[in-house]
């Protein structure tokens, strides 16, 4: 009967949906059959989802009816949109919501009937056409998420026909789209254009941090911070401060008051990898720490791994702090900027080429030395603190396959107490970065970088003065292919090498005759060099893998130096120097090597709950030392070699995540345990500083940590933020045979980063479309502290101190508020120039949180407090 | 309102703020602390170098609270020294230092190649011992010549609360290390003993305080170290100022002495030394001192070092006319300022209050 019916259709009527019309000839058919018989019949495409429509039988049919009508009364309950004249479709109303009722909300592709196919599209903006990098894309219905590329480029695999997809991107109109697949359709791309947010008066939303519910499926332990997000939160004399910003993640605590340097998950500063545009940045901060060393308007991502992250890192044990900076504006040119009390910065950026070739260059600099030097103090007149810093990009885009961007950064910093030393430290970074598509499923990208950071100390005291330096320099090459087939399998493999050279210290009398004898520690060389791959499979909807492997090689050459000691005879604490080897210049002295699996797996429960448990291996070759009590300018980097180990670090991780109201709520439970091989330690009485036994004076070990991470956000609303806790433990056990090697006696101690608890809590509301308050409280344990515990006098010595067991105490609890007022400038149509005020304060009580304690002679206790005074500022922000 | 904002920024970057913390500390019970070596000089031979001379002492006192200035002394403890060839001398305590335990022979000295032992019984019955030292295998041959140079030194001074370079003029005075070939290090240990001269200005020199003779245990207390492989140059001991330094307007002496100690022993100064440099916001992390005592009680801590060493010793003096420049004498000018009352010590020398004054000449004392 439908057979006949349909061949009856077929010869009586052209193709195309507005010819069909539906009599009652129809009823008592099966609608899904019938609709079936329509596509053949008609060479259309009757798009549908819902399985429910297979026990629908038509039935009451009298006047003939377009399709269209008849769908529409028929099935309430149902959208039922024409795209063209070949392709309907029939969504279920609760399936996308309104999104479904409009045909423009819709996209067609083309899918030549292919089961699973490629979603590819592009974004730009409405206005310039310029693509949009780093917009994130949903899809719900496979539950992944993508960034765009250079280009504005994405990719998914997709099964089925129809997806709806979801794209936000910071200052823009976040929209969602049907996309539908047909082989009716024409285009093979979905090329979506997105309308700024400022255009439309209307202000933006931004979610707590902004991308990262797309990456928590695929990885545990990342973190990512949009620039957006940070700025947001209170600052400190008005600027804005990434890694002050990561600091309030949980599992990722300060040691000191200021942001110099960051722990994660119990490691030490010096196990971080910072890298800007592939570079590495070995000194993140500004002002002695005040500031970090990241120029806020050019940053654009901050994504922090905590452990080793994918396969494609590698070099630091416990974590990759990856952040990029933005391209410039290939179509108007622009500037923003803001002004400060003691600091303000200044970004231009703009087309070179219009579409082709743009600039984004931007600096900042210091001038508290006006405050200083007005000050009627003689002793202030001597001191000053100064910093500034130059970050550009140049980018060039020649065609679509292609990708050029070339980035620099230049910073300097000194500071100056009293008259005694000046400090001063700078860092010269370049890279180069060039992104090739060779095919629709393969990229390539590959990353020229090189890296100086230089340390100095003049000190100007007549017959003592000296100038002092310590630095590391490397150049690197990597290669990192992309390759995907179909989204839900992308791989990733390269290589990459890095050639360090590190200057341990030296020091040079600046004048004639002087008292100060020159001493230089030799320079160590090291060549790294890795292969890596690294899977990312969905295998299922729920169940999603990523496996790297990773495989580090590391040479130490010559030109050097090198002692050999002999630890059963002491002279101090130190072994005495038996013999020495001179290696010449690239002989190989030692190498190491290993690999450096990493696994992590997703499940998801149910649609809210996912299930989260990694494996990381990191081995790192260079280690930083500080034989200070907390991080200052005179520490230096060394390279592994014949007395001092690869450090190998082995993170466990389990967490579950659950979203809640939506994706209202969210909450995030992680567990991990890290064991730590060759770790590395002081022994008793080292003296670090200018020695060229240096690895003598260090002790290897193990080191434990573990710990629990809760985060519970909210993303949406005009009250919006997060509170971390996080309780974990950083051990350190060194028990050797060898006296001088056995610290602590051998027994467990807390490594200097050992903060049990740690609490931050962020807060933004927004009060109106132009104004938001923000806050930021943080508390955690006071840092484990040796500390005089009695005294004796000896000789006409009148007191020599005892110490108790390494890190047995602590410094008090630290604690502080922050908030801050933004208030921006009336927005109005078409208008460029934007303005913003911020007000905030800084340790709103006023706590006197103690940056260090240290003890006189006598082993009296002296806290020092920096910003322990409520401290408020203001800075002007704005933008054109 | 600026001046304070300025104010309120600078204490922020520049001053922060130091204040004094106590930490709790847990149960640390007070643990004895040795004191004393012994050398090749025995008390009659070191009236030669020329001094008072000295018997060997060993002093006992116990670990204190940091925030406490005094060390409790420990009496009515047993002390007593054995040697490797089976003698054994015991200390007598003394009467007049509480906590001092002297080794009265007046002719014992320590002998190279002999091995010694301290031992320590206190009265509650808890014993001590050293473990076994002897005088280093090489010592330095005949101690060189005192010498000086006149020198300025640059130091920061704080006037008014503020912190200037200001010059001092004075001395440097060295001494000369004997030839060492041995190959082998001679950790060298000088500390120092000045005397000197004071006349009272106000009042007749036929009065018997009209002159004295000053000690002052604090004065030039620092020691000076030296690791020497070699030998053959001046050490420099200490700078002693001239100008305005009223203990070398009269006559200047100081005992010299020079220790060759064993590895340990010069570690142990060392990082004392090391100790009281600290202070500052770059400090290396700390550490204990390693004695070379132990208790026969595991538990027991104990402090200190046993040393068995090299002496030797060589007075030097000084006259202010000795350099080139003239240094005034303010003896008279000092007690002539315009106030209520001179200080006691322009009427009487034993008054004196920056030494321990005696108006008894020592016997070695030798006028210009």
């Amino acid at each position: 009967m439908t057979v006949i019916i349909a061949s009856f259709i077929s010869t009586t009527f052209a193709d195309g949906l507005k010819d069909i019309l539906v009599d009652e000839t129809a009823n008592g058919q099966d609608l899904i059959e019938y609709l079936n018989d329509l596509e053949n019949t008609y060479h259309v495409d009757l798009i549908f989802t819902d399985s429910e429509l297979e026990a629908y039988t038509i039935f009451g049919v009298g006047k003939p009816y377009k399709i269209e009508e008849f769908l529409t009364v028929f099935l309430n309950g149902y959208y039922i949109t024409k795209i063209n004249n070949k392709v309907l479709v029939i969504l279920k109303k609760s399936q996308f919501g309104i999104l479904g009722s409009s045909k423009d909300n819709f996209i067609l592709l083309n899918n030549d009937d292919i089961k699973t196919v490629g979603l590819n599209g592009k974004i730009r903006d409405i206005n310039t056409k310029d693509p949009i990098v780093g917009a994130s894309v949903l899809i719900q219905s496979i539950n992944s998420g993508t960034l765009t590329g250079d280009n504005g480029q994405f990719r998914f695999a997709v099964d089925g026909t129809v997806h709806k997809i979801e794209i936000r991107y910071i200052g823009y109109q976040s929209s969602s789209y049907i996309v539908v697949f047909s082989r009716y359709g024409v285009d093979r791309a979905a090329i979506i254009s997105m309308f700024q947010s400022s255009t439309e008066l209307e202000n933006i939303t931004i979610r707590a941090q902004g991308n990262d519910e797309i990456v928590k499926n695929q990885l545990s332990g990342i973190e990512k911070l949009n620039i957006e997000t940070i700025k947001k939160m209170p600052t400190f004399m008005g600027e804005v401060d990434p890694i002050r910003s990561i600091i309030t993640l949980p599992g990722v605590s300060s040691n000191g008051e200021v942001s110099s340097g960051f722990n994660v998950r119990g490691g030490e500063p010096g196990q971080n990898l910072i890298l800007q545009d592939g570079a590495v940045i070995y000194n993140p901060t500004h002002l002695f720490g005040f500031f970090s060393a990241f120029n806020p308007d050019i940053v654009k991502n901050i994504e922090l791994y905590k452990g080793g992250g994918p396969a494609t890192f590698g070099g630091r044990a416990a974590s990759v702090l990856d952040i990029s900076l933005k391209n410039g504006n290939l179509n108007n040119h622009s500037f923003s900027g803001g002004v400060g009390l003691i600091s303000s910065r200044f970004t231009v950026e703009g087309p070179v080429i219009e579409k082709k070739a743009s600039y984004v260059i931007g600096g900042r600099i210091s001038y508290s030395d006006w405050l200083i030097q007005s000050y009627d103090n003689i002793q202030l007149k001597n001191s000053a603190a100064n910093f500034y810093d130059l970050t550009g990009k140049i980018f060039l885009f020649p065609n679509e396959n292609n990708s050029i961007s070339i980035s620099g950064y230049y910073s300097y910093d000194d500071f100056q107490l009293g008259s005694d030393s000046v400090f001063s430290w700078n860092t010269k970074n370049l890279s180069v970065n060039w992104d090739h598509t060779y095919t629709d499923n393969l990229s390539g990208k590959l990353l020229l970088t090189g890296s100086n950071y230089f340390s100095h100390i003049n000190y100007d005291g007549g017959a003592e003065s000296f100038h002092y330096q310590n630095s590391i320099q490397n150049l690197g090459l990597k290669y990192d292919f992309l390759f995907s087939q179909i989204e839900s399998r992308i791989y990733n493999f390269g290589f990459e090498s890095t050639y360090a050279l590190t200057e341990p210290g030296v020091i040079r009398p600046t004048i004639e005759r002087g008292n100060v004898a020159e001493t230089d520690v030799g320079n160590q060389r090291g060549l790294e060099t890795a292969a890596f791959i690294q899977g990312n499979f969905n295998l299922t909807d729920r169940l999603g893998i990523m496996v790297g492997l990773r495989y580090s090689g590391f040479l130490r050459l010559g030109k050097d130096k090198i002692y050999e000691f002999d630890y059963s005879t002491l002279d101090g604490r130190y072994p005495v120097i038996v013999d020495s080897a001179l290696y010449s210049n690239g002989e190989i002295i030692d190498r190491f090597g290993g690999f450096e699996p990493r696994i992590s797996l997703r499940y998801g429960l149910n649609d809210f709950t996912t299930l989260k448990a990694s494996y990381y291996r990191s081995i790192q070759y260079l280690h930083l030392i500080s034989n200070t009590t907390i991080p200052s300018p005179l520490d230096y980097w060394i390279a592994s070699g014949p007395h001092i180990e690869p450090t190998i670090s082995d993170q466990y991780t389990i967490g579950i995540l659950r979203d809640f109201r939506g994706t209202t709520y969210e909450l995030s439970l992680e567990g991990f345990y890290k064991n730590i091989d060759n770790a590395l330690d002081y022994i008793d009485g080292a003296d670090l500083f200018l020695n060229e036994s240096l690895e003598a004076g260090l002790a290897q070990g193990k080191g434990t940590a573990y710990g629990f991470e809760m985060q519970l956000k909210r993303n949406e609303g005009k009250l919006n933020g997060w509170l971390s806790y996080t309780y974990s433990r950083s051990l350190r056990k060194f028990s050797s045979e060898i006296a001088t090697l056995n610290l602590n006696s051998g027994d467990y101690y807390s490594s200097g980063h050992d903060q049990p608890h740690n609490l931050s809590v962020v807060l933004n509301y927004q009060l109106d479309s132009r104004s938001s308050f923000s806050l930021n409280f943080n508390y955690k344990t006071g840092r484990p502290i040796t500390i005089p515990v009695s005294k004796f006098s000896y000789g006409k010595i009148l007191s020599v101190l005892n110490y108790s067991q390494r890190n047995e105490y602590r410094m008090p609890d630290y604690h502080r508020l922050d908030v801050s007022y933004t208030l921006k400038d009336k927005l109005k149509r078409n208008k460029r120039y934007m303005g913003e005020w911020v007000f905030s304060i800084y340790n709103l009580y006023g706590r006197k949180n103690a940056y260090s304690i240290y003890f006189d002679e006598n082993g009296m206790a002296q806290k020092l407090s920096i910003l322990g005074s409520i401290f408020p500022s203001i800075t002007y922000n704005f933008k054109y | 309102m600026d001046k304070l904002f300025r104010s309120a920024l600078l204490f922020v970057i520049l001053i922060s703020c130091v204040e004094q913390y106590e930490f709790k500390i847990k149960n640390e019970e007070p643990a004895l602390v040795v004191e004393g070596y012994i050398s090749n000089v025995s008390y009659e031979a070191s009236k030669l170098f020329p001094a008072d001379g000295r018997y060997f002492k060993v002093r006992l006192s116990m670990t204190s609270d940091v925030a406490n200035v005094r060390d409790k002394k420990v009496k009515h403890a047993h002390v007593y020294l054995i040697s490797s060839d089976g003698s054994r001398w015991e200390y007598t305590e003394s009467s007049e230092n509480e906590g001092e335990y002297m080794l009265c022979d007046d002719n014992f000295s320590a002998k190279k190649n002999i091995l010694y032992k301290l031992g320590v019984i206190l009265d509650d019955g808890e014993s001590y011992e050293s473990g076994w030292e002897q005088i280093p295998e090489i010592v330095p041959g005949e101690m060189g010549d005192i010498r000086f140079e006149e020198t300025e030194l640059e130091k920061y001074i704080y006037r008014n609360g503020e912190k200037v370079l200001t010059s001092f003029k004075g001395v440097n005075v060295t001494v000369d290390l004997p030839s060492s070939n041995s190959g082998n290090t001679i950790y060298y240990k000088w500390d120092f003993f000045p005397t000197w001269i004071y006349k009272s200005p106000l009042i007749s020199i036929h009065r018997s305080d009209y002159k004295c003779w000053i000690e002052d245990p604090f004065y030039l207390s620092d020691y000076v170290l030296q690791k020497d492989n070699a030998g053959l140059y001046p050490k420099k001991l200490f700078f002693l100022e001239t100008v305005g330094n009223e203990r070398i307007y009269g006559r200047f002496s100081v005992l010299i002495r020079q220790m060759a100690l064993s590895k340990g022993y010069f570690t142990y100064f060392e990082e004392i030394e090391d100790q009281g440099n600290r202070g500052k916001l770059f400090d290396p992390p700390p550490y204990n001192l390693e004695t070379n005592l132990t208790s026969t009680h595991p538990d027991k801590k104990v402090f200190g070092y046993f040393g068995v060493v090299d002496e030797q010793a060589k007075r030097w003096y000084f006259d202010r006319l000795d350099v080139s420049y003239p240094v005034e004498n303010r003896w008279k000018a000092d007690c002539s300022l315009k106030v209520l009352a001179q200080p006691p010590k322009c009427y009487s020398c034993l008054s004196y209050e920056n030494g321990i004054p005696t108006n008894i000449e020592p016997d070695w004392w030798e006028d210009e």
